[in-house]
């Protein structure tokens, strides 16, 4: 192994994390400045994809939570659950609503909307993530990679 | 909310069993099965609602109209939103025979259900652009279905759907954005009312012929309708049935709610052209028939033909017009799915699609020759079944408009159709097999032939029975007629 | 039926009960006529909102088609039971026939026009499921399928006359119809809605050049052919011109229509019979020609043609049945029908010898029969009606060659020494005489008695002549005059009779005729629709996907095109028009137009160079130009957010991209026919008129009421502030839901393609 693999090896972990971090950050902040579940699904899985280059698809694939499939499910799943409650309520559907948790020192305003976006981040990164790794794993195969 | 159950229920149904890709096939079978009389369960009511109410809309998200996206469905909706359902029921019934029935891979059941909630938002949104966005999604569904077996010959038809296909999608939305662009609305009732706009009648007109031909080529019309024909006649029968049964039908109506309704108010030279484009789409599906041996390429061809008959009522422009598309459409839903079905059952008795290497089923299935007789004599358009009244619809309002060639040539094509299903019975039922050794008895066919058996029922009382279907018809043509407010 | 069948042990008398059916409704039929008079109606809703309802009119002429119906029919039904015995599908052939049977009767009874159509299609179905019934054969196949083929189109004919007919008159009953003459004759598309509904009635009633189907329609089994093909299905286009007659018949067009051709069929069918060896084509042969005359009676205007007619229609249908039966008799005992190989069979079959002899009498029209009665009317009718001589002597031919066939039937193949060995020959059993030798005694009795002949025939002859008071059937011809005509046919006849295997030698000559007649014209429709076809499968299905996306955007660029000129939309007026707008304005250039300018710079060179290249990595880099460009459009036109969004995505397309594309392997190369300029030229017109729609659109006084209700909305009651976010995630949730589905699916739906996740995690864990 040279050194710069291992370089890579050693800065691709963390930079995994911290896309991801960003991937949230992006997405939490969407709502009032550029950014939001699209993009922040992109990013995600521009984490992924450095991940699976680096450590093989196999790996990354691992440290998708629930695998990337299931994972896209539950984005699309969970962004449409996310218009439901309005229904309790004897609202449209997806009407967003809107709670506001006190926490003491700050309010922090929560959604049926972040909901949502969440569903449109899952539904992005897992689906993207599942073609990258795909065809990944479709080259390592082609290399004589472990099937 | 009975307005949301044609997106909601199959689309979660879709997710659901997808999520549930590691459970046994017989778990979700069951929760598609479920699923799809779900849908049918709720289609009824919306049915009853809408028969009571004349319209159901719902503004999504709360937001006032006509800045929200709406969903609506008036008596046009509900009814193909009905008949959609059945389809699924009896598609998904059909799939746990061993008639032809598709590999029951984690991916089929979210793909049929992910076409019927596509098929049944577009045919429930009062909105442009999330009709564009089921049709996308109609389109992914409908790809992966056909690529579904992984065969290459079944990539190659994918191949070439896909590729014709984006062509129509792409100018669907350049359609819509060009419409927005003009008018500065999405809604249908917004659309309707600035059609009226006098500064706009000089470029709407193109736009909206713009978008009919992105909607002529979903519909499969000439000479436009090459994707189907290629794509088709590779899919297994109860995906055949749901697909060739529900695709190029909402291409159809999404042409007769923009040009029957929203767009009503466009040139008569449009529905002229139309009339024209539905007469060689008839003919044109029809000599195609003529010309295979493979059920179901033949069948594939007949759905092109047929569709011109449902543009023809399009093209009168009248109520009597409109009607008779909703009646024939729900007519060809059921004929066309039950003789695709019955092609699947043909396969699994026989061996073989190729008309040639078959035969002696009537012998030795009368039972099943009796049910082909009647979906294809229906489609034929012998009464007393369904087609008949369909047909009739169509003739009788061409030559009330004088227009005799359109009606002459809706009833003369009745004699292609006749060909190709003579040919096919000829072939199939009649002639012995050509290999001498018959037809092998086959376990597992009994849901395959309950699903053929409930599209024949609804051939039958469309056809022995046809008041209701044909009164209410009416009445949706009438509501369509008056731009969709209720009465 | 093989002369074996008959042989195997016990006569199977199963099915003899259906016989029943058919007699209960014709002891209905007796009752009814006896207690309750003339005209029977009733009316029962169907379909109101299309103003159809089973409206039931029973007249004279529907009690005599009833009658026929009925009667012989329970007789069909008693032969079959015994024809049929060791057929083991005879179950199905029963079934088909008794649903005819109710098809006929709801025809010859419905008033309403649709009603009669509904039945009359069911007439023409049943009829092709009976002539193929022994569906192994390929010549019962073709039979059955020209069958269907001719009568169903005769039907979408008779479909478009009723409704052009129920148009004219805003009624589809058939008593309105025949009420409203006047209004009729006066519109101007009573010529087209005639020749329709004739061609329906001439294609059911086998008359000329619709004939050939019947002669090939002789493959159904015999007791088929001697109810539907000789006795019913074959005279409802009859009963339909003889129920429409007096609504048209002083009309010039109907006239000379069934006049002419009524005669030309009449003789053709003559001939027909002449050139055949088979007895039951024989017997088919005159039954066109029976047919014709039948034709050529209703077009007469005067009333005593209408009773000819309606004599004739009875005693048709009491000796031809009969002599099918006969002729199915013959093929049962001896396994053969050509009158070459059969001669003296009366002393084997006395029984069918005999009955053979009275339907004979009574076709040759001999005293002493119903059909004596029959042509004596039809020569009166025809002294009346002034005809031209060349008809006169057309059916003096017919009448003669009736003579000769009856002669055939009943003589030749029963007289003579018997060529057979008497132990292989049986007589047929009683169900297979009884039922014939019925009708043929029928036949002969109406003459004795006519009594019970004469009140049914005057009731449905003033259904055809309205103008008519009482007929008296008895004072209606002349003795002295009918009995000349009837010894000349006789003589002429029994001269047919006595050169008959001569003249089939002779009549080879009009063989050459079939290579231009109805049946060669037929071969070549249902050969050449295969053709066309094919040429139209080369043409438009020739499988290659480049073609097709040709052939779509030529279509769609055609279609477009024209509906720009038909709607009046004027893009090069357009264009000056813009572009003296901004010479006045002073051309300025909007504050951003730099950056716009750049982002389309981009994209032109992209798309350029794309055409350029042919390498695939080259293309994907210049086609990813195409995506940047947008991108800095979207992020210079005020949506930074779909500028991310593109630069991301274009991105990630081409990285992947680049990884898999070298695994396909070398690009294909350009076929040397490939047209390349054709490509071109259609590309740069489609965007030429892409550019042009767009151009329309900018034209117009932009409409911001949605863009600004968001903007005005986002903050204060979506507590966004990102506008384009909280489009998305909420004032249209639903498009992004469904986008992001479509994302979803489309992973779903390339999986197999992709190899497999699933599966390679299926193989991990099985």
């Amino acid at each position: 192994m040279t050194g710069r693999a291992l370089l890579l090896e050693r800065t691709t972990g963390p930079l995994y994390g911290l896309l991801l971090a960003a991937a949230v950050w992006i997405l939490l902040r969407g709502h009032n400045a550029p950014g939001g579940g699209f993009i922040g699904g992109l990013v995600a899985v521009a984490g992924t994809a450095a991940y699976a280059m680096v450590f093989g698809a196999t790996p990354a694939q691992r440290r998708v939570p629930l695998g990337p499939i299931p994972l896209a499910l539950l984005g699309a799943a969970l962004a449409l659950l996310s218009g439901l409650p309005a229904l309790a309520l004897g609202r449209p559907y997806l009407t967003h609503l809107w709670w506001n948790l006190p926490l003491g020192f700050a309010e922090l305003p929560l959604s049926t909307v972040l909901l949502f976006d969440i569903g449109v981040f899952l539904a992005v990164w897992g689906t993207l993530a599942g073609y990258v790794l795909a065809l990944l794993r479709g080259g390592e195969m082609d290399r004589g990679g472990a099937p | 909310m009975l307005v949301l159950s044609p997106l909601l229920v199959p689309l979660a149904t879709a997710l659901l069993i997808a999520l549930l890709h590691r459970q046994p096939v017989r778990v979700r079978r069951t929760v598609s099965l479920a699923g799809a009389l779900l849908l049918a369960f709720c289609a009824g009511a919306l049915l009853i609602a809408v028969e009571q109410t004349g319209r159901l809309s719902l503004a999504v998200g709360g937001w006032p109209l006509p800045y929200a996206i709406e969903l609506a469905a008036d008596r046009l909706s509900a009814a193909l939103v009905f008949i959609t359902a059945v389809l699924g029921v009896a598609v998904l019934l059909y799939q746990t025979s061993r008639a032809d029935s598709a590999p029951e891979t984690p991916t089929l059941h979210p793909l049929l259900h992910g076409l019927l909630a596509a098929v049944g938002a577009a045919f429930v949104t009062a909105d442009l652009f999330n009709l564009y966005v089921w049709f996308e999604l109609m389109l992914i569904a409908v790809l992966g279905l056909l690529v579904h077996g992984g065969e290459p010959r079944q990539l190659q038809a994918a191949f070439a759907y896909l590729a014709l296909n984006l062509v129509g999608t792409l100018l669907l939305l350049i359609a819509v954005a060009l419409l927005y662009g003009a008018t500065g609305h999405l809604n249908f009732s917004a659309l309707h009312q600035a059609a009226q706009r006098p500064e706009l009648a000089a470029v709407l007109p193109v736009y909206v012929a713009l978008l009919g031909l992105a909607l002529l080529l979903k519909a499969g019309a000439f000479p436009l309708f090459f994707w189907l024909p290629a794509s088709y006649h590779t899919l297994p029968a109860p995906v055949l049935a749901l697909i060739g049964g529900l695709l190029t039908k909402v291409g159809v109506y999404a042409l007769l709610r923009l040009l029957g309704e929203v767009f009503s108010a466009a040139p008569a030279v449009l529905y002229e052209a139309l009339g024209g484009i539905a007469l060689l789409t008839m003919v044109a599906g029809g000599l195609g028939a003529v010309y295979h041996w493979d059920l179901r390429r033949i069948l594939a061809f007949h759905i092109v033909s047929q569709i011109g008959y449902l543009l023809l009522g399009i093209a009168l422009a009248s109520p009597a017009g409109a009607a008779a598309t909703l009646f024939f459409t729900l007519h060809n839903i059921a004929a066309k799915a039950s003789l695709f079905l019955i092609a699947g059952l043909i396969w699994a008795l026989a061996g073989h699609h190729d008309l040639r290497r078959i035969g002696g089923l009537y012998a030795a299935r009368p039972g099943l020759a009796l049910l082909f007789l009647i979906a294809a004599l229906a489609l034929v358009g012998v009464p007393p079944l369904s087609g008949f009244w369909g047909k009739y619809l169509l003739v009788r309002e061409s030559f009330a408009q004088e227009r005799w060639l359109w009606g002459g040539a809706a009833l003369a094509v009745g004699l292609l159709t006749l060909y190709s299903m003579l040919k096919i019975g000829l072939e199939a039922f009649w002639k012995p097999h050509p290999t001498g050794d018959g037809i092998a008895p086959v376990a597992g066919l009994g849901p395959a032939y309950g699903a053929v058996i409930l599209l024949t029922a609804l051939i039958l009382v469309m056809g022995l029975w046809p008041e209701p279907f044909i009164h209410y018809a009416e009445a949706a043509a009438a509501s369509l007629a008056r731009g969709g407010s209720t009465p | 039926m093989s002369a074996t069948a008959a042989h195997a042990p016990g006569w199977d008398s199963r099915f003899l009960w259906v016989a029943l059916l058919p007699l209960a409704g014709f002891a209905g039929l007796v009752w009814g006529l006896l207690h309750h008079p003339l005209p029977w109606r009733g009316a029962w809703t169907w379909v109101p909102s299309l103003g159809v309802e089973l409206a039931v009119h029973v007249d004279g002429l529907s009690a005599q088609f009833l009658a026929l119906i009925t009667g012989i029919g329970a007789l069909v039904c008693v032969y079959a039971s015994g024809y049929l015995a060791h057929e083991p599908r005879r179950g199905r052939l029963f079934l088909i026939l008794l649903a005819f049977m109710a098809a006929m009767i709801g025809a010859v009874s419905a008033d309403h026009l649709l009603i009669v159509f509904v039945f009359w299609e069911l007439t023409s179905l049943t009829s092709f499921l009976l002539v193929g019934f022994h569906h192994e054969d390929e010549a019962a196949r073709n039979a059955a399928r020209q069958a269907l083929l001719v009568t169903l189109s005769g039907g979408l004919a008779l479909l478009a006359a009723i409704l052009l007919l129920g148009d004219i008159t805003g009624s589809y009953s058939l008593q309105a119809l025949i009420a409203q003459k006047q209004a009729l004759a006066a519109d101007p598309r009573l010529p087209a809605a005639l020749i329709l509904l004739l061609t329906g009635c001439f294609t059911k009633s086998a008359q000329f050049p619709f004939h050939f189907w019947l002669p090939n329609a002789m493959t159904a089994p015999t007791p088929v052919s001697a109810y539907l093909h000789s006795a019913t299905l074959v005279k409802l286009g009859i009963y339909l011109m003889a129920r429409l007659d007096p609504v048209f018949n002083d009309l010039w067009l109907w006239e000379s229509a069934l006049v002419g051709v009524g005669a030309f069929t009449a003789v053709w069918g003559a001939v027909l019979a002449l050139r055949e060896r088979d007895l039951k084509r024989i017997l088919a042969g005159s039954t066109i020609s029976a047919l014709g005359t039948l034709t050529l009676l209703i077009g007469l205007p005067n009333p005593g043609a209408s009773l000819a007619a309606v004599a004739f229609l009875f005693a048709h249908a009491l000796y031809k049945a009969p002599l099918f039966m006969v002729v199915g008799n013959i093929d049962h005992a001896t396994g053969t029908r050509s009158i070459d190989r059969l001669m003296g069979l009366w002393r084997a079959m006395p029984w069918t010898a005999a009955v053979a002899m009275l339907a004979g009498l009574s076709m040759a029209g001999l005293p002493l029969s119903f059909g004596f009665v029959a042509k004596d009317l039809i020569t009166v009718a025809k002294e009346d009606a002034e005809l031209l001589d060349a008809i006169g002597y057309a059916t003096l031919f017919v009448n003669a060659t009736a003579v000769a066939v009856a002669a055939v039937a009943a003589v030749r193949v029963f007289g003579g020494p018997p060529e057979w060995p008497g132990e292989r020959i049986h007589e047929a059993p009683w169900r297979m005489i009884l039922p014939p030798l019925l009708l043929a005694l029928i036949g002969i009795e109406f003459e004795f008695l006519p009594d019970l002949a004469d009140p049914l025939l005057a009731a449905a002859t003033q259904a055809m002549a309205l103008e008519l008071g009482a007929v008296d059937v008895q004072a209606s011809y002349v003795f002295g005059t009918v009995l000349t005509a009837t010894e000349i046919t006789l003589l002429i006849g029994l001269g047919l009779f006595l050169v008959w295997d001569r003249l089939y030698r002779a009549l080879h000559f009009t063989r050459w005729l079939d290579r231009f007649g109805p049946t060669a014209g037929y071969r070549f429709l249902l050969e050449s629709l295969p053709r066309v076809a094919a040429w139209q499968t080369r043409a438009l299905q020739h499988g290659r996907l480049a073609g097709y996306l040709r052939a779509t955007l030529a279509g769609l660029l055609l279609l477009a095109v024209g509906a720009g000129l038909a709607t009046g939309l004027n893009p090069a007026e357009d264009w000056a028009r813009r572009l003296q707008d901004w010479a006045r304005d002073g051309g300025d250039w909007p504050a951003q137009s730099g950056a716009w300018l750049t982002a389309a710079v981009l994209m032109l060179a992209g798309a350029a160079a794309s055409v350029a290249v042919r390498d695939r990595m080259a293309l994907l880099m210049t086609s990813g130009l195409v995506g940047y460009g947008s991108a800095v459009l979207f992020l210079f036109a005020g949506a930074p957010d779909l500028a991310f969004t593109q630069f991301a995505v274009e991105t990630a397309l081409v990285v992947v991209a680049a990884a898999v594309l070298p695994r396909f392997g070398p690009p294909p190369a350009l076929a040397a026919d490939e047209p390349y300029w054709r490509n071109a030229l259609l590309a740069a017109a489609s965007g030429v008129g892409i550019l042009v729609l767009l151009l329309g659109m900018l034209a117009l006084p932009p409409d911001t009421t949605l863009a600004d209700w968001f903007g005005a909305t986002s903050l204060p009651q979506a507590y966004g502030h990102n506008v384009v976010n909280v489009i998305i995630v909420d004032f249209r949730a639903l498009d992004t839901l469904g986008e992001i589905t479509v994302v979803v699916f489309s992973l779903l739906a390339a999986l197999p393609l992709l190899g497999g996740l699933l599966r390679a995690r299926r193989e991990a864990a099985p």
